[in-house]
C-alpha cells in the first residue's frame, strides 16, 4: 500500500467519524437539553461566598496559576455569574446562540474552575467544560432555537443538506470526550491496583464506608444496599468486574452501531447504580448522556404518532357525522 | 422554537445532493479540540498527582482507584462544641456547616493544608470555617446551633461488614482546637 493511499484512507476515515453527515435538529435538541441541565445544576448556584473564604483554602487550578488568577472579589464573582446565568438560559433557548454558548463556555469554565480551586477531589465537572467548548465553536443554534425562528420570519434560508457535516462533531467530540472518561477511570483501577480491585475486598469496604456518616468522603447514598452486597464478596467482586469491563470498553462504543447502545446503557446504569448505593454526585458528568440519543429521530417518531392519532381522531369522527345526516 | 425541516418542506424532499465536508477552518477547530483533548488526557494521567490534584479540567479518574486491604479506616472530621453546652460535640458535614465550600472539598483541601505541617495555616483555616460558620448563622442562613469552638479530630474506626453504620468511632485524638475570641 503506497503512503498517500493510507493517508487518504486514514483522512477519510478521520472525516467519516467527525464530519458524517447529521441533522441540525439533533445537536439543538441535544443543546437545549443539556443548557436545561447545566441551568439544573448550577443555575441557583452562589458562588459569591467563595470571595469571603480565607485564603488559606485557595489553591488555584494550573490555568488560574498561569493566567495570574487571584482569589476573586464579590462584585467580580456577582458580575460573572450573572453573566453565567444569562448565557445557559440564552443557550438553552437558542437567543445570540453563537454568543451565548461562547459567554457559557468562558464564564462557566471560570466558575466550575474556582469550584475546584477551593479543594477539588471531583471530576464530574471536567467534561461539562469540553461539552461547553464544542458547542461554543459549533453551530448548535440552527435549530431548535428561537434564532432559527426569528431567522425564518425573516425569510432567511435555513442550513442545507450540504452543511449538515457542521452538527455532528459536537456530538461525536462528547461521544469521545466520555470514552476518554470511562477508559482512563479503568486503566487507573488497572495502574493503582491491578486485577486485586476485583479480586480483593475493595467495593465491599467502600460500600460499608459510605454507609458511615463520618467517615464516607461524599454525599450519603440515597440507600443502604450497599451495606446488604457488602456481605456477599463474591456479589461485590462480581460488580467491581462488571464496572471494571464497562469501563475498559467504553471506547468500542465510539466505533461499533452494534454495540454502543448497550455499552451506552450499561454504562448509565452503572453510574445510577454508584449514585445510589455510594453517594457521590455524578449529574453534571451525566447529562453528557444526552448526546448518545438520536433527537431527530426521537422527534420524527413522536411527531408520526402525533400525526397517526389525529388521522385516526378524524377518522373515527367521519361515521358519526355521516350517520347523523 | 422550531425543529428542523417544516412539513412543507418534509413532503416534498430535496433531491439528494452530496455532503460537503466542513471548511478548513472548522476542520482545524475540530483537530485543534481533539488535540487538546487527547494531549490533557494523556499527560492527566502520565501525571497522575498521588495526592489527587488533578490537572483540571483533564483528570487521571483515579476516584475509588486504590486496592483497601483493610477494614480500619480513619479519618480527620472537625466538630462544633455548642456555646450551650460545652461537653457535646456536633459533626461539620453539611452544606450548610462548610458553605460555600462542599463536604467532600473541604475535608479534602484541610487534608491538603494538614499536609503542609504548618500549624498557623492550619488553624487559620479552622478559625476561617468557624467565623463563616458563625456569620451565616447570625444572619439566619442556617438554623445550627450557636458555637463557641470548633475541634479538628482524627477518627479511627473498624468497620464491621455485618453491622449498622456508627457514628461513635472506636478512638478519636484531638488534633487542633480553635474558639471563638
Amino acid at each position: 500500500m503506497s503512503r498517500g493511499g493510507f493517508g487518504a484512507r486514514l483522512r477519510d476515515a478521520w472525516n467519516g467519524f467527525w464530519f458524517a453527515p447529521a441533522s441540525a435538529e439533533n445537536l439543538g435538541w441535544c443543546r437545549l437539553l443539556f443548557f436545561t441541565g447545566i441551568f439544573f445544576f448550577f443555575g441557583a448556584r452562589d458562588f459569591r461566598g467563595f470571595a469571603d473564604v480565607d485564603g488559606v483554602f485557595w489553591n488555584p487550578v494550573w490555568a488560574f496559576r498561569l493566567l495570574g488568577f487571584d482569589q476573586p472579589s464579590r462584585l467580580f464573582l456577582t458580575i460573572v455569574q450573572s453573566v453565567w446565568r444569562i448565557a445557559v438560559v440564552a443557550s438553552c433557548v437558542g437567543l445570540f446562540t453563537r454568543a451565548a454558548t461562547l459567554l457559557a463556555f468562558l464564564t462557566g469554565t471560570y466558575l466550575l474552575g474556582l469550584l475546584y480551586s477551593f479543594g477539588g477531589s471531583g471530576s464530574s465537572t471536567g467534561i461539562v467544560v469540553f461539552v461547553l467548548a464544542s458547542l461554543a465553536l459549533s453551530r448548535c443554534g440552527d435549530a431548535v432555537s428561537i434564532d432559527r425562528w426569528l431567522r425564518r420570519r425573516r425569510g432567511i434560508a435555513a442550513a442545507t443538506s450540504a452543511s449538515r457535516g457542521e452538527y455532528g462533531w459536537p456530538v461525536r467530540f462528547t461521544w469521545v470526550v466520555m470514552a476518554i472518561a470511562f477508559f482512563a477511570a479503568g486503566l487507573s483501577k488497572l495502574r493503582h491496583s491491578g486485577l486485586s480491585w476485583v479480586s480483593s475486598d475493595t467495593l465491599a469496604i467502600l460500600l460499608v464506608r459510605v454507609n458511615h456518616p463520618l467517615v464516607r468522603q461524599a454525599n450519603a447514598p440515597m440507600f443502604d444496599w450497599g451495606l446488604r452486597l457488602a456481605r456477599h464478596p463474591w456479589i461485590c467482586r462480581g460488580f467491581a468486574a462488571g464496572s471494571l469491563a464497562i469501563e475498559l470498553t467504553f471506547p468500542l462504543a465510539l466505533f461499533s452501531r452494534r454495540l454502543r447502545p448497550w455499552i451506552v446503557a450499561a454504562a448509565l446504569a452503572m453510574q445510577i447504580g454508584i449514585i445510589l448505593v455510594m453517594g457521590p454526585n455524578f449529574g453534571p458528568f451525566m447529562l453528557a448522556y444526552v448526546f448518545w440519543i438520536p433527537w431527530d429521530r426521537v422527534m420524527e417518531r413522536l411527531r408520526g404518532a402525533r400525526a397517526k392519532n389525529a388521522a385516526a381522531a378524524v377518522s373515527r369522527e367521519i361515521p358519526v357525522t355521516s350517520g347523523a345526516t | 422554537m422550531t425543529g428542523g425541516a417544516s412539513s412543507k418542506e418534509s413532503a416534498q424532499p430535496a433531491p439528494p445532493r452530496a455532503v460537503e465536508p466542513p471548511s478548513a477552518p472548522r476542520r482545524v477547530t475540530v483537530l485543534a479540540l481533539v488535540s487538546v483533548l487527547i494531549g490533557g488526557a494523556v499527560v492527566a494521567f502520565v501525571r497522575d498527582d498521588p495526592h489527587g490534584e488533578d490537572l483540571w479540567p483533564f483528570s487521571a479518574y483515579r476516584m475509588y482507584s486504590f486496592t483497601l486491604r483493610t477494614w480500619r479506616v480513619s479519618t480527620h472530621r472537625v466538630f462544633g462544641v455548642p456555646r450551650e453546652d460545652g461537653r457535646s460535640e456536633v459533626p461539620l458535614m453539611g452544606r450548610d456547616d462548610l458553605y460555600p465550600i462542599g463536604h467532600n472539598s473541604y475535608y479534602f483541601t484541610l487534608r491538603r493544608i494538614e499536609q503542609m505541617r504548618d500549624p498557623a495555616r492550619l488553624e487559620a483555616a479552622l478559625r476561617d470555617t468557624l467565623s463563616r460558620y458563625e456569620a451565616r448563622r447570625r444572619a439566619g442562613l442556617h438554623d445550627g446551633a450557636p458555637l463557641r469552638a470548633i475541634r479538628l479530630y482524627e477518627l479511627r474506626w473498624r468497620l464491621d461488614p455485618r453491622g449498622t453504620p456508627r457514628e461513635v468511632p472506636d478512638s478519636r485524638r484531638l488534633l487542633l482546637e480553635v474558639a471563638t475570641p
